[in-house]
């Protein structure tokens, strides 16, 4: 009996060596056993696709934490008068209240329309106008060192950071190290934005079955989602290609027809990437929630929804570098007033009043 | 105490195999190994640098390629003694402009070759499924492929698009999407290869096929634009899908 305990024993304890013995990947282990992070689990609705998220930045309530703190704080500007969240509000899809161009630090005036922030997990080209970043976490300091936006450096933002007892806080929660570094800040700021989800608006809730268009926002999707001169007869004004898939947006840079070779002042993919076929191209902006991110282009060049759809109805200039699509439509589409009010309405359905008062996004007072 | 040595045998036993998840088994047949595949896109013997390169085809238009891209699926690749591998849900997106135009095809047994087929689309099943319920990392995530186009209610197969010149003087664009089930292209390369632990396969595209062989496509004699609507392109979408029949090749053939 003694003998058959015992072999029991052995048995026992060489299989939790077995059941340990695969375990690489543990790091909660060992001397750090008194962190420990809660993982985040981004819940889409059922009409959009899958995020796509980084697998070296996993979502976590502590490190989310710290990327909202980050977003809010003032100390990220050489004068602490600019946050990100001054220049990206939630009320406008996290752009500049109607401005053209937003202002950094003493009034200093930036040359690119701010863009919105929401399901970036789905864009797997690049951020900003140009392309210059290749991952969020990257895009989340550039406007720290940028002259005309934060105008201050990483290292004394690291500085002041470290400085405070609340971040020495919030950075042991979300890392397990109160050392407050550049790379950290952007994991955690990177973490809060991939958080933002619009996925609530009517045209989701008609997808999902939940609601209807009125006769204006279908005739709109209609020719929203219909190509011109498609040999059927049925009117399309061409939107979807560039702004097709669940997010409105094909995430890449393109030349939509603004001006002609000459009139080209903002050269944007080509300035970051120095090929001449890339002169005047920009990042197509995702159509969610365009009614309240006026003004529109990379330069704020269009004050409403109308200006924009006049452009493509009856202003495209070609350019060597206009996109294949827009070539299509350069002669003129000859909307009719009726027409652009449909597609007007139903623009308007991208409208995500949940996410625009999501709580969660809001700075904790 | 043989039984503490019974204990102790079966449980390192155990511990060796509880550890070989990524290993195949050991029949006695072929190691099985990843096969790296990757494509070139060319015009004939030119090869194409995407937005930058001028070819002119059979029809005299001077072409400069912006885009292509597509997706292949359900490889089988048989053996020289005519067995099928057949790689069920095999996938893989393209996108010469952006320079993906690699791919890996696991577990394929170390063998001598003869030929490979795939579809240059998607079956009928995968092109009406939810397009949701994809993985995030799959190459069939409209997110991945910007090839899902809702209208279409399934995927674009195969995307090109590009300007035309004549004399150096730029005519216009053009668009050619080949969609819908009818147009499911199969294809099938016959010839020698041999898979081998580290040695890739290496595929050509040959765009000069694409115009010619064998429905020779002069593109200001059709519309710019063709979303597979037959009516609306006058058959331009049925061509350019028997043309795609013949632009895969593995190198080395012809």
């Amino acid at each position: 009996m003694k003998n058959q305990l015992k072999f029991l024993l052995a048995t026992l304890v060489l299989i939790s060596i077995v059941l340990t013995s695969c375990n690489e990947d543990d790091t909660t282990t060992g001397p750090k056993d008194e962190f420990k992070t809660t993982p985040y689990t981004l819940v889409l609705p059922s009409n959009l696709p899958p995020a796509i998220l980084p697998a070296d930045n996993p979502l976590t309530h502590e490190g989310i934490a710290l990327g909202k703190a980050l977003f809010f704080e003032k100390m990220m500007s050489i004068d602490g008068t600019v946050s990100c969240g001054t220049c990206h509000n939630q009320g406008n899809a996290f752009t500049d209240n109607d401005k053209k161009f937003s202002e950094g630090i003493v009034g200093k005036l930036g040359d690119r329309n701010s863009m919105p922030i929401y399901n970036m997990f789905y864009h797997t080209k690049g951020f900003f106008w140009d392309g210059r970043a290749k991952l969020l976490r990257d895009q989340s300091l550039g406007p720290i060192e940028n002259p005309l936006e934060m105008g201050e450096t990483l290292e004394n933002v690291v500085n002041k950071l470290q400085a405070e007892s609340k971040y020495r806080n919030l950075f042991y929660k979300a890392f397990g190290d109160s050392t407050v570094n550049s790379l950290k800040m952007s994991l955690a700021m990177e973490q809060f934005m991939l958080t933002f989800v619009s996925g609530n608006s009517k045209f989701d809730k008609v997808e999902r079955g939940e609601a209807t268009y009125t006769d204006s926002e279908q005739r709109g999707k209609d020719l929203f989602s219909t190509e011109f001169e498609n040999g059927s007869g049925v009117k399309g004004a061409d939107c979807f290609h560039c702004h097709g898939s669940a997010n409105f947006s094909n995430h890449e840079y393109m030349n939509n027809g603004l001006d002609t070779e000459s009139e080209f002042t903002d050269m944007g993919r080509a300035k970051f990437t120095n090929r001449p076929t890339d002169n005047a191209k920009f990042k197509t902006p995702s159509l969610r929630n365009i009614a309240v991110t006026a003004p529109y282009m990379h330069d704020g060049r269009f004050a409403t929804l109308e200006e924009v759809i006049e452009h493509y109805n009856s202003g495209i200039k070609a350019s060597p570098t206009l996109d294949v699509n827009i070539h299509g439509i350069k002669n003129g589409m000859n909307l009719t007033n009726q027409e652009k009010l449909d597609l007007i309405a139903f623009l308007n359905t991208l409208t995500d009043e949940v996410f625009l008062s999501n709580q969660e996004y809001k700075e904790s007072k | 105490m043989n039984k503490y040595i019974t204990a102790i045998v079966i449980s390192f036993a155990l511990l060796l195999v509880s550890c070989e998840s990524n290993s195949t088994s050991s029949e006695p047949t072929n190691e099985k190994v990843t096969l790296s595949v990757t494509i070139d896109h060319n015009f004939g013997q030119e090869t194409v640098d995407p937005e930058v390169s001028m070819h002119t085809n059979s029809s005299g238009n001077e072409i400069r390629f912006s885009k292509l891209h597509y997706l292949m699926t359900n490889f089988v690749l048989v053996n020289s003694s005519g067995e099928e591998i057949v790689l069920d849900s095999s996938a893989a997106y393209i996108n010469m402009a952006d320079g993906r135009v690699s791919f890996d095809l696991p577990n394929i047994p170390e063998d001598d070759y003869t030929e490979l087929r795939f579809l240059l689309g998607v079956d009928s099943t995968t092109n009406h499924q939810n397009p949701n319920l994809f993985a995030a990392s799959s190459p069939l995530n409209p997110i991945i492929n910007n090839l899902y186009w809702d209208w279409l209610d399934g995927f674009i197969f195969c995307s090109v698009e590009g300007y035309h010149y004549k004399d150096g003087q730029m005519k216009g664009a053009f668009a050619y999407h080949i969609g819908l089930d009818e147009n499911l292209m199969k294809i099938n390369i016959k010839n020698n290869f041999k898979v081998k632990k580290g040695t890739p396969l290496e595929l050509n595209f040959d765009l000069a096929a694409y115009f010619e062989s064998p429905n020779v496509i002069n593109i200001t004699e059709n519309a710019p634009i063709t979303h597979s609507d037959k009516a609306a392109d006058f058959g331009l979408s049925s061509k350019l899908s028997e043309n795609l029949l013949n632009a895969f090749s593995i190198k080395g053939d012809k």
